[in-house]
């Protein structure tokens, strides 16, 4: 029987063959974020429960502490105050030497898609698959078919300068998919995409939320996400001033 | 764009497979890292051309040194048991006294072997040494004395043989006795002398090569440094990010080694003749030990501990500060 979106989710995890994809939730408890040399805080006293296998949309205006958010998420750096919580790990309490196995669990969008120049496509895509030191064969398999969900089957061998700036953040988006991460981070991933791809996009963040992963985007195109008709937390110069449907 | 189709993600997704296959990856992994660094060098060659020549010149000094060192214990192992005595008679001395000594020094069990050598033996010598036959011949009377060389027994200690030398020289017709031990002791002093500096030299000059290279590296580590941190945030382990800078640092001390080894055999070449025929005055024949395939392997092997020491510096500084880039 094919596997198509929408499905039960428990055809969806047969789908998925042996891999069972159980959410991280995320929980912000009166998280605040001072940068040195800042005047106010990046993010101030947000508390905040990302449900395990939900989707929710963060928003806001440029600098309003999006990306910081995420940023905190991914552990790049720690909170001034307050405690992040991923899955049952508090942030804080996570050895350097475990943090690379936490992030091999996330896949990350970046605003910017940061994609290595010198590199191919492929190469691109696989690279999470990489650092986990699997086989070739899985690898390029698992890449190949990740490029072909994004439509871009046949540009593997291409150099990122050779996609046009859209392409360039679907090969960013497959790339965090590939891992088939727990939690998904996205930041502005829809910010160089025509509205149809950004749709597209959307509603492709959404089928894998309905297998249980966790997903997070944070966008400013606040009538996409209004479309989509996702819960959404609302920040405003660092501080969270309303949340839908969570 | 397409439907996201879990079955298309998994249908052809083989397993990862068992400890050989990880094994497997793990060594194609290595083998692309090789591959990777050897492309890098070869895009930067200049630079890396400048790394290894610094690199090379700071092995080399120790390492000609060693070999300097090498060379001047060669010299002195004939002698380093018991040294040779050349025992001076007085102008004159009978030649029954001559007779007498001569019987004597073969009775003493010190002595290994005594052998007369008449005064002119000894001008004879000397005359075909610095070529001045008719010269020679033109003097009224032999002013060199008669003397012995004297071979003491090998495995004597510095006390015994001071005093076979203390005895030698109590003899009434007797008037000098020179030991061998002399200028072999300047010889073994000053290859002490060098065999310590070459120490002294080879750590100040191998943490100059550690620096050259963790500098060399660190600028491999900056012009990957967004590549690094995409890394870092997808879960590379620091191991991982580190594996390819220690292949570039094993690299350039290999590059080094190699650089040192051509170094040292051409300064051995331009050197050979002069010491050959310096060394050749003094009766000894030169040769060059060390520099054989066992030097080289070490020199190759220190040089690529080297190469991965200032890489794992240059990675240590750089890496801990990636998660503090924007």
């Amino acid at each position: 029987m094919p596997c198509k979106p929408s499905m039960q989710p428990n055809l969806w995890k047969r789908c998925w063959g042996q891999t069972e994809m159980f959410g991280l939730g995320v929980r912000f408890t009166e998280v605040t974020k001072q940068f040195v040399g800042a005047q106010r805080g990046a993010l101030q006293g947000v508390s905040h429960s990302f449900a395990p296998g939900s989707i929710t949309f963060v928003t806001g205006h440029s600098g309003a502490g999006k990306t910081t958010l995420l940023r905190l998420i991914m552990n790049q750096f720690s909170p001034t105050y307050g405690q992040v919580m991923v899955g049952d790990v508090n942030l804080a309490s996570l050895k350097p030497q475990e943090l690379p196995r936490f992030r091999q669990q996330l896949g990350v969008v970046f605003q910017e898609h940061r994609l290595l120049s010198e590199r191919t496509v492929l190469e691109n895509v696989m690279l999470p698959l990489r650092v986990t030191g699997r086989s070739r064969a899985l690898k390029e398999s698992r890449a190949l078919n990740a490029l072909s969900i994004m439509g871009l089957e046949y540009k593997e061998d291409l150099l990122p300068e050779q996609l046009s700036t859209g392409e360039q953040q679907r090969v960013g988006i497959a790339r965090a998919l590939v891992n088939r991460p727990r939690l998904l981070l996205a930041d502005e991933p829809t910010g160089n995409l025509d509205p149809e791809m950004s749709k597209s996009i959307m509603r492709l963040f959404g089928e894998f939320q309905q297998i249980g992963a966790t997903v997070i985007v944070a966008s400013h195109d606040l009538a996409l996400i209004r479309e989509f008709g996702a819960p959404f937390i609302e920040l405003r110069e660092g501080e969270l001033v309303g949340s839908t449907g969570s | 764009m397409r439907d996201f189709e879990p079955e298309l993600w998994n249908q052809s997704a083989p397993r990862d497979g068992g400890p050989g296959a990880r094994l497997l990856a793990w060594l194609r992994e290595h083998g692309l890292l090789l591959k990777e660094t050897l492309e890098h060098i070869a895009r930067n060659l200049l630079a890396s051309l400048l790394a290894w020549a610094l690199i090379g010149i700071a092995l080399s000094l120790p390492l000609g040194l060693y070999l300097i060192e090498s060379s001047l214990s060669l010299i002195s192992e004939p002698w380093s048991e018991s040294p040779g005595l050349t025992v001076y008679l007085q102008q004159g001395t009978p030649d029954e006294r001559v007779q007498w000594l001569s019987d004597k020094l073969l009775e003493d069990q010190r002595i290994e072997s005594a052998s007369f050598v008449s005064p002119q033996m000894a001008l004879d010598q000397f005359s075909s040494l610095i070529g001045l036959e008719s010269l020679v011949e033109d003097l009224d009377q032999n002013p060199l004395p008669g003397s012995f060389d004297v071979v003491p027994v090998p495995g004597m200690d510095t006390w015994q043989y001071q005093d076979l030398l203390d005895e030698l020289e109590r003899i009434e017709e007797v008037r000098d006795v020179v030991s061998e031990g002399l200028w072999l002791d300047r010889v073994l002093s000053v290859s002490e002398l060098i065999r310590r500096l070459s120490w002294i030299l080879a750590g100040l000059f191998g943490v100059g090569a550690v620096l050259v290279t963790a500098s060399s590296v660190r600028l491999v580590i900056e012009s990957r440094l967004s590549e690094l941190q995409v890394m870092s945030l997808v879960g590379a382990t620091p191991r991982f990010m580190r594996r390819p800078f220690i292949y570039f640092g094993v690299i350039y001390g290999l590059g080094g080694a190699l650089m040192s080894a051509m170094l040292i055999s051409a300064s051995v070449i331009i050197l050979r003749e002069p010491a050959r025929q310096f060394l050749g005055s003094y009766g000894v024949e030169l040769s060059v030990p060390g520099f054989d395939p066992p030097l080289v392997l070490f020199l190759f092997v220190v040089a690529a501990l080297i190469g991965a020491t200032g890489a794992l510096a240059a990675c240590a500084r750089r890496l801990k500060s990636l998660e503090s880039q924007p």
